[in-house]
């Protein structure tokens, strides 16, 4: 299985188990008090008792009777929570008020002749402006405006918000819309909790690439270790034995510059250890500096896979960049151009300035990169590698230069053959 | 355990091959070896150079202490090169590593090539000793088993 695979599966396990609650509030908004309660008395039949239904004769003529239109078999109506007010105010209080004790409404029936200075239409508009996810559905007569004027006046910004019902209504029609837009609001909820979810799998990934790329250097480095350790205790050991002051002078200063070594390798690898623990802010560097760093994290792997790095001429190349993540790109282009030659070869780099541009390129002599292959190169999770790579090497080189720095990072095949990696940062003008 | 010291196996007498890339450890293992009676040594930077010492009919080779990251040839590609000689595959074998977090497949891997001792780096001169006396006191008896055998 793959670490990224894993890694998901991981995540998966650490959310928290509970999706978003379903929401079953709905508004209700009728100048007509009886209509309201008529709408609700249909939505949650036990919770409106039975002489809270005295008829008006627009009442009579909205509502269809129950028996003429029995509801569906099988549904809970009470399943709903609902409020009725006669208002626009009341309906923009309520809404206000439901999301600041986090119960907003999902969905809201609006008469759309209120009989107020603000009809129903106008109404929605400035709830929506309130509480942007909640649905609405108008309740209109056929003297009421059009459907197409409705439309027009919410905008088509908000089209996907509401629908409509005609009077008379029937009860399988209110709890059917009522059903239907509530259920679209929990799906809403339900996509933006999983895209959540999402990204926060995929920061995880790409956290745990970084820590890849310095587990393998980690390695070069215990390698290194190993070596000088034996180094430092070697040269004591047989300056004990010797017990001549000049051994032991001799073995002082070979252990020294063992552990200067040593320090050294510290120091270089704790700059690279420090990108996968958090981002930092940028600050002013010489590009070659931080390109020599990476190259000293890969000085024994290249040694060992005969890789011949060579530099145009160095100069100072200041650039304002968040040093332990650029450190990270490099080692991560270094490998990957290694990893193009098995049989040792060579890597160029060149820095030059192409304004508003500092460019980059690193050059490498392997067989470059398969015409099918190369637009996908830098897709998270895609890799030739088979299972030896996570497939996010480059998406986090491209992340960090282009999210991270601004940049652009172009990869290609050399006219005279090998990949061609380009880096291009933004030269920050004085003063900025 | 046997008390096994520089007469037992008459080290003065015996050619051991140092291979590494690191001429400071190379050194090391040499001045350590010589305390103890060695005097006959071979130096070689990775397992291509090694290998043709090996390969020469004329070059005696009592014991190769070999580490095992190194550019070129590493240290298990000599050794299976050593193992499938024709006339001296048996030619006792240390190896030395540093990398402790892949050491448990590492000697797995090694002893299927029938490696005689590893010896992790950093290494203590005691250790170097201990081990250096311990395989070819090993491949002494293993002599005299089979010419035991060989003559019954």
């Amino acid at each position: 299985m793959s670490t990224a695979a894993k890694l998901i599966r991981d995540q998966r396990n650490l959310l928290p188990k509970g999706n978003p609650v379903p929401n079953r509030r709905i508004l209700v908004v009728d100048d007509e008090p009886q209509i309201g309660e008529g709408i609700k008395r249909i939505l949650c039949p036990d919770t409106v008792s039975a002489s809270a239904t005295p008829r008006s004769s627009r009442s009579l003529q909205a509502v269809t009777p129950a028996t003429g239109t029995p509801a569906a078999p099988g549904l809970v109506a009470s399943e709903f929570d609902v409020v009725v007010v006669t208002t626009p105010e009341a309906a923009i209080d309520a809404v206000t008020h439901a999301l600041r004790e986090n119960k907003p409404f999902a969905m809201g029936f609006f008469d759309v002749m209120l009989g107020a200075e603000m009809d129903g239409i106008e109404l929605v508009k400035q709830l929506l402006s309130v509480d942007p996810k909640m649905y609405a559905v108008f309740v209109t007569a056929y003297q009421d405006r059009s459907v197409d004027t409705i439309g027009s006046l919410l905008g088509d910004e908000n089209r996907e918000k509401w629908d409509y019902i005609n009077k008379p209504f029937t009860e399988g029609e209110i709890l059917q819309k009522g059903r239907n837009a509530t259920s679209l609001w929990d799906l809403h909820r339900l996509k933006e909790w999983q895209e959540e979810r999402l990204s926060e799998a995929h920061q995880l990934l790409l956290q745990n690439e970084r820590q890849n790329a310095v587990a393998a250097v980690g390695r070069s480095v215990a390698h290194e270790f190993g070596n000088l350790l034996t180094h430092i205790v070697g040269n004591a050991e047989l300056a004990l034995e010797q017990k001549s002051e000049p051994a032991m002078k001799n073995a002082l200063d070979l252990i020294l510059k063992a552990s200067d070594t040593a320090a050294s390798i510290l120091k270089r690898f704790r700059t690279l250890h420090g990108s996968a623990e958090k981002t930092t802010p940028p600050a002013p560097m010489d590009v070659w500096q931080v390109l020599d760093e990476a190259l000293e994290l890969m000085e024994f792997q290249f040694r060992k896979r005969y890789v011949l790095v060579k530099k145009s001429r160095p100069e100072f190349m200041p650039l304002l960049g968040n040093r332990h993540a650029l450190v990270q790109v490099f080692v991560n282009l270094f490998m990957n151009a290694m990893y193009a030659m098995p049989k040792g070869g060579e890597i160029n780099i060149k820095v030059k300035v192409e304004k508003p541009w500092m460019e980059i390129s690193i050059h490498d002599s392997g067989p470059g990169i398969p015409e099918d292959v190369l637009p996908r190169v830098t897709e998270a999770l895609f890799t030739t590698k088979g299972g030896d790579g996570s497939g996010l090497g480059l998406s986090i080189c491209k992340e960090i230069v282009e999210i991270e720095h601004q940049g652009e990072l172009i990869i290609q095949n050399h006219s005279k053959g090998g990949a061609e990696v380009i880096i291009r940062l933004p030269l920050k003008a004085k003063g900025e | 355990m046997k008390d096994l010291n520089a007469s037992t196996v008459k080290a003065a007498h015996l050619v051991v091959l140092i291979v590494d890339d690191d001429p400071m450890i190379r050194q090391i293992i040499v001045q350590n070896l010589k305390t103890i009676g060695f005097q006959k040594f071979l130096e070689a930077p990775n397992g291509t150079d090694a290998h043709k010492f090996v390969l020469d009919p004329l070059q005696r080779v009592d014991l190769i202490i070999c580490d095992w990251e190194m550019p070129k040839t590493d240290g298990l590609t000599f050794l299976r090169a050593v193992r499938s000689h024709r006339t001296r595959s048996d030619i006792p074998f240390i190896m030395v590593t540093s990398q402790v977090s892949q050491e448990r497949m590492k000697i797995t891997k090694a002893a299927q090539h029938e490696v005689n001792a590893y010896i992790v780096k950093p290494f203590r001169a005691e250790v170097l000793r201990q081990k250096v006396f311990q395989v070819l006191f090993e491949a002494m008896e293993k002599t005299v088993t089979e010419k035991k055998a060989a003559g019954r």
